[in-house]
Protein backbone atom coordinates (compact mmCIF):
# COMPACT_ATOMS: atom_id res chain seq x y z
CA UNK A 1 0.00 0.00 0.00
CA UNK A 2 1.70 3.44 -0.85
CA UNK A 3 0.17 5.00 2.13
CA UNK A 4 2.11 2.60 4.27
CA UNK A 5 5.31 2.65 2.25
CA UNK A 6 5.48 6.49 3.01
CA UNK A 7 4.89 5.78 6.87
CA UNK A 8 7.76 3.46 6.57
CA UNK A 9 10.16 6.08 4.97
CA UNK A 10 8.95 9.12 7.33
CA UNK A 11 9.90 6.66 10.09
CA UNK A 12 13.00 5.18 8.56
CA UNK A 13 14.56 8.46 7.73
CA UNK A 14 12.63 11.22 9.89
CA UNK A 15 13.36 9.72 13.27
CA UNK A 16 16.44 8.24 12.20
CA UNK A 17 19.79 8.81 12.49
CA UNK A 18 20.58 12.13 10.51
CA UNK A 19 21.95 14.86 12.24
CA UNK A 20 21.02 17.83 13.12
CA UNK A 21 17.38 18.63 13.31
CA UNK A 22 15.12 17.59 10.30
CA UNK A 23 12.58 18.93 8.11
CA UNK A 24 10.39 16.64 6.28
CA UNK A 25 13.39 14.23 6.00
CA UNK A 26 15.88 17.10 4.71
CA UNK A 27 18.76 17.44 7.01
CA UNK A 28 19.15 21.24 7.99
CA UNK A 29 21.65 22.75 5.78
CA UNK A 30 24.66 22.66 8.66
CA UNK A 31 24.57 19.14 8.30
CA UNK A 32 25.12 19.04 4.93
CA UNK A 33 27.81 18.01 2.65
CA UNK A 34 29.81 21.09 1.74
CA UNK A 35 29.30 20.54 -1.80
CA UNK A 36 28.15 18.25 -4.26
CA UNK A 37 27.88 18.22 -7.83
CA UNK A 38 25.35 19.25 -10.21
CA UNK A 39 24.31 16.38 -11.81
CA UNK A 40 21.39 18.18 -14.10
CA UNK A 41 20.83 21.20 -14.84
CA UNK A 42 18.05 23.07 -12.45
CA UNK A 43 15.03 23.20 -13.68
CA UNK A 44 12.04 25.55 -13.49
CA UNK A 45 9.27 24.43 -11.79
CA UNK A 46 5.69 25.97 -12.05
CA UNK A 47 4.26 28.11 -9.47
CA UNK A 48 6.71 27.32 -6.30
CA UNK A 49 8.96 29.04 -5.51
CA UNK A 50 10.25 26.75 -2.78
CA UNK A 51 13.10 25.13 -4.64
CA UNK A 52 13.17 21.76 -4.44
CA UNK A 53 16.36 21.22 -6.59
CA UNK A 54 19.05 18.85 -8.39
CA UNK A 55 21.66 20.57 -6.41
CA UNK A 56 24.00 20.24 -3.82
CA UNK A 57 23.94 23.14 -0.86
CA UNK A 58 26.28 25.28 -3.12
CA UNK A 59 24.51 24.99 -6.04
CA UNK A 60 21.18 25.46 -4.64
CA UNK A 61 21.83 28.29 -2.98
CA UNK A 62 23.89 29.97 -6.06
CA UNK A 63 21.42 29.48 -8.15
CA UNK A 64 18.52 31.37 -6.03
CA UNK A 65 21.11 34.25 -5.41
CA UNK A 66 21.42 34.43 -9.42
CA UNK A 67 17.81 35.18 -9.69
CA UNK A 68 16.81 31.06 -10.56
CA UNK A 69 14.37 31.46 -7.51
CA UNK A 70 12.49 27.89 -8.68
CA UNK A 71 14.24 25.02 -8.78
CA UNK A 72 13.08 21.48 -8.95
CA UNK A 73 13.79 17.56 -7.96
CA UNK A 74 13.92 15.56 -11.12
CA UNK A 75 13.31 11.74 -11.04
CA UNK A 76 16.91 11.15 -11.32
CA UNK A 77 18.11 13.56 -8.84
CA UNK A 78 20.73 12.38 -6.46
CA UNK A 79 20.68 15.54 -3.74
CA UNK A 80 17.62 17.49 -3.45
CA UNK A 81 17.43 20.77 -1.61
CA UNK A 82 14.90 23.31 -0.45
CA UNK A 83 15.77 26.67 -0.45
CA UNK A 84 13.52 29.49 0.87
CA UNK A 85 13.06 32.47 -1.62
CA UNK A 86 12.70 35.14 1.00
CA UNK A 87 15.75 34.78 2.97
CA UNK A 88 17.72 32.62 0.06
CA UNK A 89 18.91 30.59 2.89
CA UNK A 90 18.76 26.70 2.03
CA UNK A 91 16.54 25.33 4.39
CA UNK A 92 17.99 21.61 3.80
CA UNK A 93 19.79 19.47 1.82
CA UNK A 94 19.66 15.80 1.26
CA UNK A 95 20.23 12.55 -1.44
CA UNK A 96 16.87 11.20 -2.97
CA UNK A 97 17.33 8.77 -1.08
CA UNK A 98 17.16 9.67 1.85
CA UNK A 99 14.20 11.87 1.00
CA UNK A 100 12.70 8.75 -0.10
CA UNK A 101 9.11 9.20 -1.25
CA UNK A 102 9.00 12.32 1.38
CA UNK A 103 11.10 14.75 -0.58
CA UNK A 104 8.78 14.60 -3.28
CA UNK A 105 5.93 13.43 -2.99
CA UNK A 106 5.02 16.00 0.58
CA UNK A 107 6.70 18.58 -0.84
CA UNK A 108 4.97 18.45 -3.96
CA UNK A 109 1.57 17.97 -2.30
CA UNK A 110 2.33 20.95 -0.05
CA UNK A 111 2.94 22.21 -3.08
CA UNK A 112 -0.09 21.55 -4.84
CA UNK A 113 -2.29 23.45 -2.45
CA UNK A 114 -2.27 27.23 -1.91
CA UNK A 115 -2.53 29.34 1.12
CA UNK A 116 -5.71 30.99 -0.04
CA UNK A 117 -7.11 27.36 0.38
CA UNK A 118 -6.59 26.43 3.90
CA UNK A 119 -6.17 30.02 5.27
CA UNK A 120 -9.03 31.33 7.54
CA UNK A 121 -10.48 34.84 5.94
CA UNK A 122 -12.41 36.23 9.13
CA UNK A 123 -9.41 37.52 10.86
CA UNK A 124 -10.17 38.68 14.38
CA UNK A 125 -8.69 42.09 14.83
CA UNK A 126 -7.82 44.53 17.14
CA UNK A 127 -6.32 48.21 17.24
CA UNK A 128 -3.05 48.11 19.18
CA UNK A 129 -4.82 50.55 21.57
CA UNK A 130 -6.94 48.42 22.57
CA UNK A 131 -6.24 47.23 26.46
CA UNK A 132 -4.96 43.69 26.79
CA UNK A 133 -8.35 42.91 28.71
CA UNK A 134 -10.26 43.53 26.18
CA UNK A 135 -8.37 42.12 23.96
CA UNK A 136 -8.91 38.65 26.46
CA UNK A 137 -12.32 39.16 25.99
CA UNK A 138 -12.33 38.86 22.37
CA UNK A 139 -10.34 35.96 22.16
CA UNK A 140 -13.40 34.70 25.09
CA UNK A 141 -15.89 35.78 22.74
CA UNK A 142 -14.58 34.99 19.26
CA UNK A 143 -13.19 31.95 21.04
CA UNK A 144 -9.76 32.36 19.46
CA UNK A 145 -5.98 32.07 20.36
CA UNK A 146 -4.28 34.83 18.65
CA UNK A 147 -5.88 38.46 17.90
CA UNK A 148 -4.14 40.22 14.96
CA UNK A 149 -3.16 43.91 15.81
CA UNK A 150 -4.04 46.31 12.43
CA UNK A 151 -2.92 49.63 13.15
CA UNK A 152 -5.17 51.87 10.13
CA UNK A 153 -5.33 48.89 8.04
CA UNK A 154 -1.51 48.00 8.22
CA UNK A 155 -0.01 44.98 10.25
CA UNK A 156 1.07 45.95 13.51
CA UNK A 157 1.93 42.12 15.56
CA UNK A 158 -0.30 39.95 16.67
CA UNK A 159 -1.82 39.58 20.61
CA UNK A 160 -1.81 35.43 21.16
CA UNK A 161 -3.21 33.99 24.97
CA UNK A 162 0.42 32.65 25.29
CA UNK A 163 1.53 37.06 25.14
CA UNK A 164 -1.00 37.60 27.61
CA UNK A 165 0.33 34.94 29.96
CA UNK A 166 4.09 35.23 29.56
CA UNK A 167 4.24 38.87 28.93
CA UNK A 168 1.19 40.39 30.93
CA UNK A 169 0.41 37.86 33.68
CA UNK A 170 3.54 36.54 34.20
CA UNK A 171 5.07 40.36 34.61
CA UNK A 172 2.24 41.42 36.89
CA UNK A 173 1.03 43.65 34.01
CA UNK A 174 -2.07 46.18 34.26
CA UNK A 175 -4.86 44.72 32.60
CA UNK A 176 -5.49 48.57 30.82
CA UNK A 177 -1.90 48.02 29.09
CA UNK A 178 -2.61 48.55 25.21
CA UNK A 179 -2.00 45.26 23.47
CA UNK A 180 0.43 46.33 20.84
CA UNK A 181 2.81 46.53 24.11
CA UNK A 182 2.80 42.75 24.89
CA UNK A 183 2.55 41.93 21.48
CA UNK A 184 4.49 39.48 19.55
CA UNK A 185 7.01 41.75 17.54
CA UNK A 186 6.53 42.60 14.48
CA UNK A 187 9.84 40.58 13.74
CA UNK A 188 10.77 37.01 13.93
CA UNK A 189 10.69 35.77 17.34
CA UNK A 190 12.98 33.13 15.42
CA UNK A 191 15.91 33.92 17.65
CA UNK A 192 13.90 34.55 20.77
CA UNK A 193 14.89 31.05 22.53
CA UNK A 194 12.30 29.23 24.62
CA UNK A 195 14.56 29.35 27.77
CA UNK A 196 14.38 33.49 27.13
CA UNK A 197 11.07 33.82 28.23
CA UNK A 198 11.21 37.34 29.25
CA UNK A 199 10.98 39.98 26.55
CA UNK A 200 13.07 43.03 25.91
CA UNK A 201 11.20 46.35 25.67
CA UNK B 1 7.14 40.25 10.32
CA UNK B 2 7.06 37.49 8.65
CA UNK B 3 4.04 37.39 6.46
CA UNK B 4 2.51 34.98 3.47
CA UNK B 5 1.09 35.85 0.06
CA UNK B 6 -2.39 34.28 -0.99
CA UNK B 7 -1.09 32.44 -4.04
CA UNK B 8 1.90 31.13 -2.05
CA UNK B 9 2.23 27.61 -1.63
CA UNK B 10 1.99 26.18 1.52
CA UNK B 11 5.31 24.25 1.21
CA UNK B 12 6.76 27.61 1.30
CA UNK B 13 4.15 28.45 4.10
CA UNK B 14 5.69 25.48 6.29
CA UNK B 15 9.05 26.54 5.03
CA UNK B 16 8.91 29.66 6.26
CA UNK B 17 7.14 28.70 9.75
CA UNK B 18 10.00 26.34 10.35
CA UNK B 19 12.50 28.50 9.51
CA UNK B 20 11.22 31.20 12.03
CA UNK B 21 9.78 28.95 14.28
CA UNK B 22 6.38 30.32 14.26
CA UNK B 23 2.93 28.81 14.21
CA UNK B 24 0.86 31.47 12.45
CA UNK B 25 0.99 33.36 9.30
CA UNK B 26 -0.87 36.40 8.70
CA UNK B 27 -1.79 36.43 4.83
CA UNK B 28 -1.49 39.52 3.16
CA UNK B 29 -2.79 40.73 -0.82
CA UNK B 30 -0.51 43.52 -1.14
CA UNK B 31 -0.67 45.64 2.16
CA UNK B 32 -4.03 44.40 3.09
CA UNK B 33 -4.49 41.63 5.57
CA UNK B 34 -7.19 39.17 4.03
CA UNK B 35 -6.57 35.73 6.09
CA UNK B 36 -4.19 33.85 8.21
CA UNK B 37 -2.71 30.43 8.00
CA UNK B 38 -1.51 28.57 11.16
CA UNK B 39 -0.09 25.06 11.37
CA UNK B 40 -3.07 23.41 12.57
CA UNK B 41 -4.86 24.90 9.49
CA UNK B 42 -2.37 23.47 7.60
CA UNK B 43 -2.64 20.02 9.18
CA UNK B 44 -6.54 19.57 9.52
CA UNK B 45 -7.17 21.05 6.33
CA UNK B 46 -4.98 18.98 3.69
CA UNK B 47 -6.13 16.25 5.91
CA UNK B 48 -2.78 15.05 6.06
CA UNK B 49 -2.01 12.88 9.54
CA UNK B 50 1.84 12.28 9.00
CA UNK B 51 2.26 15.86 7.13
CA UNK B 52 0.59 17.50 10.19
CA UNK B 53 3.19 15.38 12.56
CA UNK B 54 5.93 15.84 10.36
CA UNK B 55 5.00 19.77 10.49
CA UNK B 56 4.63 20.18 14.13
CA UNK B 57 7.61 18.53 14.87
CA UNK B 58 9.69 20.09 12.59
CA UNK B 59 8.10 23.50 13.85
CA UNK B 60 8.74 22.45 17.42
CA UNK B 61 12.21 21.72 16.73
CA UNK B 62 13.36 25.08 15.28
CA UNK B 63 11.65 27.17 18.13
CA UNK B 64 13.51 24.98 20.48
CA UNK B 65 17.39 23.94 19.31
CA UNK B 66 18.94 22.99 22.61
CA UNK B 67 15.99 20.52 23.40
CA UNK B 68 17.17 16.85 23.28
CA UNK B 69 14.19 15.48 21.09
CA UNK B 70 14.34 11.74 21.34
CA UNK B 71 15.05 10.24 18.66
CA UNK B 72 12.49 7.26 17.79
CA UNK B 73 14.16 4.07 16.62
CA UNK B 74 13.67 2.38 13.68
Amino acid sequence: MPHQRLRASVSRFSWGSAGGGSVFGLRHAASAPPHLALDRPLAPHRGSELGIGVAGFDDAREAVAGGKKEVEARAASRISASICPRTRSCLGVGTAKEHGSLGGQAWRRLAAVRIRDVMTESVVTAAPDTSVREVAEIMRERNVGSVVLVDGGRLAGFLTDRDLTLSVLADGRDPIDRAGDHASAPWSRARLRWTSRRRPR
Amino acid sequence: MVTGAPEMDISEAAALMVEHAIRRLPVLDGDELIGIVTLDDIAVRTGDADLAMNLASAVTRAAMPDFYFHHRGG
